[in-house]
């Protein structure tokens, strides 16, 4: 769990996480345009989020591919947010997003 | 709904400290998958070929397909169809891969692959269901106990 927290603890990583959410499974020279930083700090951004189980890889031939693997944000949540808070908690989230669309 | 089609898989990893018979035994045993697989019960033969389905708990069917691979305690591979709207929706093909990660621990992978592109709003389901779904399993495989959380519901176009 330290290392989830940790992994998420980096703006950087968070924004290649959120460009996975849009489109998955992407290689690393597509996940590196726009995020303005060397090709070998990206690389060392995705392998700990990969240690970190944040994200799975697979390859296709000879392309490896990223994919966001949320499990152990689930288990996080699971952890604290028991079954009464989860219909509270989604109701507050819909009506921030309502209201931060407006 | 977005009308935006993809061919994107989905891959889920979990881990848990457990043998992988007993993974297997969690994903293909309907007492076990009634505790975390939102009240769904698997049946099947488990012979390549075979037809496999999920029951919910009144009794319909909810997911149904064919066993494609078979290959205890290490890989199955499952046609997907949703049971209430046959042909309405394209087949996806789901695939557990069960792998010792390291002593005592096994690295249980999902992936979701859609061979028809698919509208990209339906695997929004699926992004909500999975982690619970899994989550659920390693926490019945570690702990004996289920989380309890309530079924998320498809969207309302959905709905059986």
């Amino acid at each position: 769990m330290d290392a989830v927290f940790r992994a998420l603890a980096d703006r950087n990583r968070r924004r290649l996480l959120d460009r996975l959410h849009a489109r998955n499974g992407q290689t690393l020279n597509a996940l590196c345009d726009e995020m303005g930083m060397t090709r070998q700090a990206v690389a060392k951004h995705l392998g700990i989020l990969e240690a970190a189980n944040l994200i799975a890889v697979q390859w296709r031939g000879r392309e490896k591919l990223h994919f966001i693997n949320p499990v152990p944000i689930n288990e996080i949540a699971e952890r604290w947010i028991g079954k009464f808070e989860r219909g509270r908690l989604q109701a507050l989230t819909d009506l921030k997003k309502q209201l931060e669309e407006k | 709904m977005s009308s935006d089609l993809t061919t994107e898989d989905t891959i889920y990893v979990t881990y848990i400290a457990v043998a992988p018979e007993q993974v297997w035994r969690a994903l293909t045993e309907s007492q076990f998958t009634a505790r975390y697989f939102f009240g769904r019960s698997v049946e099947s033969d488990w012979k390549q070929g075979s037809k496999w389905l999920l029951r919910m708990p009144d009794g319909r069917e909810d997911i149904v397909g064919v066993v494609r691979e078979c290959d205890p305690p290490r890989r199955l591979v499952l046609t997907w169809n949703i049971a209430w709207a046959p042909g309405q929706f394209p087949e996806c093909v789901v695939t557990y891969d069960i792998e010792q990660a390291f002593d005592g621990v096994v690295r249980l992978t999902m992936t979701e692959a859609h061979p028809t592109p698919i509208a990209k709003g339906l695997l929004e389901g699926g992004r909500k269901g999975w982690p619970m779904i899994l989550s659920g399993l390693k926490s019945l495989l570690e702990t004996g106990n289920a989380l309890n959380v309530p079924t998320p519901m498809p969207p309302k176009e959905l709905q059986p």
